[in-house]
């Protein structure tokens, strides 16, 4: 950079052009002839980001003003009404109109790009740009000129109708919650999507155009039926995601009306529909500023009306946390969310700005902190001598200010959890990722603090010994689950390869003790609490009337009261937690244990040597763990007991190891069936009549049955599998199976996909 | 007659347009002269050409980078690899990207990074093969909107520590 700096300061200034500009072509070439081929000259910041993304002129690839356009796009005419008659013209506006409208849907549902799909119809490219060029609030700067209403009137409104929708599709990917060229291709290139244009005043364009489609066209159903679809897109936009926080009645009402249309709109052939030649063209990428390489037009593959429904119930999934109850509630419908098919965009990007709001507060209810502190309450913190020194105001200042830290963090860390639940599956797990630093840093500081508390005699013992640290057990429980979506999320991820299956599975069995284990320790507490407090009744019977009576009666009814409804729904939930997590610790065992029978036949093994050229399979394990090496609880497993671990469940060959193998994955996956199946049909009850488990899905009814109804459908599958390797080995000698058999790995699709397992082939087929 | 494998010659435009011309045929992506110019002008040393004696032009290479990655340590890339259809299923890939392995870690990496299609079982299975792991996928990475895996190798001890952690020695690791 310094030799560029001093090679301009001695440019000269020879001759000075009419306009005021210098030439300095000759100097440049000067120069540019001065350097060698190795020499570069690039800006600092310019790395290798920038240089994928960045152009180049003449080349075909790079350069989209070298597009070639046929005649008919070089030629087309916006102000002409093209079509011989009347009907044609109909058909005509009907058929830019459906495409447009199917447009919006291929690129927000097939992640294609606005240049390709909605902005390449030259209509809407000469109308925003009359708009950009001159941004009149009431539109009166858009206009066609054909002479023919269904043009002038119809067609503008529709178009003017989808841009303003584009322009609040906009403003949500603004907010930050999905991601460009990934989730959604925004690129308007640099077209005003109608910023400062009301709601009302697009409404009223698309108004006229169906009053004149009624009043003038009777024939045109269809075009009115498009238009509708149009205005109700314009509807929704002007009430997210700020209107559904005051009202998402309207919202939904406003869904179902679109859900009606896209369903209404299936029904027309749009096969037979045209449009005229030139209508579409790639040329905007040739005449506005383009920062792409050139591209196809995308092409429709049909369905898009259909995709419009998805997109309105996925959107109406998201204004279902409005009848969440409790903040268990919403925590379990933030978890089931996205967790079977991933949500629409448009959805997914709404869910985390109407749950969390600008306003610093959760579905306007609560602000964040009391949602934050409500969470630890449903979990562990209620009824403990914390809680109960906290409501007493018994803390010195100290120690509230070192609670309001830690509650302060965990709304942080919280705030993350939530938003994360809404990305794409592959944020999402890295998501997790960054979350468990910030937890297990939590932890180890809530921790100290609560030692701090019981060195106050402010702790609850659950057994000699043992004490509960309700503030730790939630952050750790948090970690814990975050640590176990990271690992089995890689499975749906395709991430780990056959021969790390025992690994990460073996690794979420160990996390899920873990779990399970902080989990036993919390019911221990609850059931605890709620024996004292019946204890009490009994007491109050065998005692005499009298003062000492009333006060244990006063102590009674305000615990009756205060605590043992929370503590009852916490000892339910607490117990819907265990059963889930026993469901997966039930599976990976399986999993490990089939991994293991694999092993033993020679058909794989974990330890493989093949990979020493350039690292070492020990180094690899530790990149593989990397994201858990600094955990400090649950302390990660070295290499030699992982691989010391499954060398425990290698079966020796003899038909009764073989058995007793199977038997136990059977017994495993028995186990799994009966929770799952219980945890059905408590989801399918609801919570009002199950008495032992409290699920919190009511809100999420549906995705949360169909998760458990796939991890059912892997239970069977892996059943089936293991009877098949058992009929299949029993048959074999440890070193005649490796020579038969090759692994494959096998995801039913019906099942869930963070268990797919390793079948058995004979090498031949 | 055997493969020769060479360095690439920065001080030749002939080899910038051998490396153009290998990478256009193959890759989804377009690269821009700029991304050529970036790798190569800056890390000639890890650009190996591979040459047929029976053929006139270079039929495959391989484009690698070597830079400080967070401040904690120095990751190697595999930037491009291509070699044309008619030697394909040769071990040609796999000598390129060896010897590119050799130089990177000569040059004292911790890891070796790359960024694979997840579509392309092909190339998956030559890196997982030479001990690459997938540590994430991304989602719709490539402009023909396919996802993508990266792929490391681990080098180093450092590869297996988060950066964090690698940048804070006092740091408490709990």
């Amino acid at each position: 950079m310094g030799s560029l700096e001093s090679s301009f300061e001695q440019l000269k200034l020879e001759k000075s052009l009419d306009d005021g500009l210098v030439d300095v072509t000759d100097q440049l070439k000067r120069l540019t002839n001065q350097l060698k081929p190795q020499t570069i000259v690039k800006a600092p910041d310019f790395d290798l980001f920038e240089g994928t993304h960045s152009l180049e002129i003449n080349n075909k690839k790079l350069d989209s003003t070298l597009l070639q356009l046929p005649t008919a796009e070089q030629f087309f005419d916006c102000n002409l009404a093209y079509g011989d008659s009347e009907v044609q013209m109909n058909e005509f506006v009907t058929g830019i109109s459906d495409r447009l409208l199917r447009s919006v849907m291929t690129w927000l549902t097939d992640y294609q790009s606005l240049p390709t799909t909605v902005l390449c119809c030259r209509y809407v490219e000469v109308l925003i740009m009359q708009f950009t060029e001159d941004p009149k609030p009431d539109l009166s700067s858009c206009r066609l000129n054909t002479g023919n209403e269904l043009y002038d009137e119809v067609l503008v409104g529709c178009v003017l109708g989808l841009a303003s929708f584009i322009g609040f599709v906009q403003s949500l990917f603004r907010a930050g919650v999905i991601f460009e060229e990934e989730d959604l291709n925004c690129n308007t290139m640099g077209l005003n999507m109608l910023m400062g244009v009301t709601t009302e005043t697009v409404l009223q364009k698309l108004e006229r155009g169906r009053f004149i489609l009624t009043h003038k066209f009777p024939q045109s159903a269809h075009l009115t039926r498009i238009l509708e679809l149009v205005m109700h897109l314009v509807t929704l936009g002007s009430m997210l995601p700020d209107q559904a926080e005051i009202s998402g009645e309207s919202c939904v009402e406003t869904l179902q009306k679109l859900i009606g249309c896209a369903t209404e709109l299936q029904i027309y052939d749009t096969t037979s529909l045209s449009v005229p030649p030139g209508c579409f063209s790639v040329g905007i990428q040739k005449r506005l500023s383009n920062q792409f390489p050139p591209k196809s037009i995308a092409e429709l593959r049909g369905g898009e009306y259909e995709a419009y429904e998805r997109m309105a119930k996925d959107i109406c999934e998201v204004f279902k946390l409005n009848e969440a109850q409790s903040v268990f509630e919403i925590y379990q419908a933030a978890y089931y969310f996205n967790k079977g098919a991933q949500r629409h965009v448009i959805a997914r990007a709404l869910f985390p700005l109407h749950l969390m709001r600008d306003d610093q507060t959760v579905l306007g209810k609560m602000t964040f902190l009391e949602f934050s502190e409500q969470h630890i309450r449903a979990f562990s913190l209620h009824a403990t001598s914390l809680s109960h020194a906290l409501q007493d105001a018994e803390l010195s200042p100290s120690l509230i200010d070192k609670f309001d830290a830690f509650m302060q963090e965990s709304s942080a860390a919280l705030f993350a959890w939530y938003q994360n639940m809404s990305q794409n599956s592959c944020r999402y797990r890295q998501g997790f990722n960054r979350q468990l630093l910030v937890w297990d840093s939590l932890q180890a500081q809530v921790e100290t603090f609560e030692m701090e508390l019981e060195s106050l005699e402010i702790k609850d013992e659950i057994a000699e010994n043992r004490t509960l640290l309700p503030l730790t057990s939630w952050t750790f429980f948090m970690k814990l689950s975050a640590m176990l979506e990271f690992v089995l999320n890689g499975f749906e991820l395709d991430i780990y390869k056959p021969r790390e299956y025992f690994a990460m599975y073996w690794y979420a069995y160990y996390l899920t003790q873990h779990s399970e284990s902080c989990l036993d320790r919390l019911h221990t507490f609850i059931r605890n609490k709620i024996a004292f407090i019946q204890s009490m009744n009994k007491r109050l019977k065998k005692l005499k009337a009298g003062e000492k009576k009333n006060a244990l009666r006063t102590q009674y009814r305000w615990y009756v009261e205060n605590d043992l409804p929370q503590l009852s729904a916490n000892q339910k939930s607490v117990t819907t937690f265990a059963m889930k997590c026993l469901i997966v610790k039930n599976l990976c065992l399986a999993e490990v244990f089939q991994f293991a029978t694999l092993k033993s036949y020679g058909l794989i093994d974990y330890d493989e040597k093949s990979n020493d050229q350039f690292s070492s399979t020990e180094l690899i394990h530790k990149l593989r763990f990397k994201t858990f090496s600094s955990i400090g609880v649950p302390e990660l497993p070295s290499y030699e007991m992982f691989c010391s671990s499954l060398n425990e469940f290698v079966v020796d060959g003899s038909s009764r190891e073989l058995t007793k193998s199977s038997e136990f994955i059977v017994e495993e996956l028995s186990s799994a069936a009966s929770a799952i199946d219980t945890l059905i049909a408590a989801i399918t009850e609801g919570d009002d009549k199950a008495d032992a488990l409290l699920t919190g899905t009511r809100v999420v009814k549906d995705a949360a049955i169909d998760h458990y109804q796939r991890l059912r459908k892997s239970v069977d599958h892996l059943r089936a599998n293991s009877q098949t390797m058992h009929e299949k080995f029993a048959k074999e000698t440890l070193q005649s199976a490796s020579q038969k058999f090759a692994i494959d790995v096998e995801r039913p699709p019906e099942s869930s996909k963070l268990f797919p397992f390793l079948t058995i082939r004979r090498k031949s087929d | 007659m055997g493969i020769e494998y060479r360095r690439f010659d920065l001080s030749k435009i002939s080899e910038l347009q051998h490396v153009q011309r290998l990478i256009d045929e193959d890759l989804s992506e377009p690269y821009s002269v700029y991304v050529y110019r970036y790798f190569l002008n800056q890390w000639p040393e890890l650009c190996y050409l591979a040459i047929s004696p029976t053929e006139p032009q270079p039929i495959g290479c391989i484009v690698c980078k070597a830079e400080e990655h967070r401040g904690a340590r120095l990751r190697g890339y595999i930037g491009m690899l291509a070699v044309t259809k008619e030697y394909r299923k040769r071990g040609i890939a796999k000598r390129l990207v060896g010897i590119a392995i050799e130089q990177m870690r000569k040059m004292g990496c911790d890891e070796i990074m790359l960024e694979a299609e997840v579509e392309n079982q092909a190339a998956l299975r030559l890196y997982e093969g030479m001990g690459f792991i997938r540590v994430k996928r991304m989602f719709r990475y490539y402009l023909n909107q396919g996802d993508a895996f990266k792929l490391i190798l681990p080098v180093t001890e450092k590869s297996c520590i988060r950066s964090t952690f690698l940048l804070q020695p006092e740091t408490e690791v709990l």
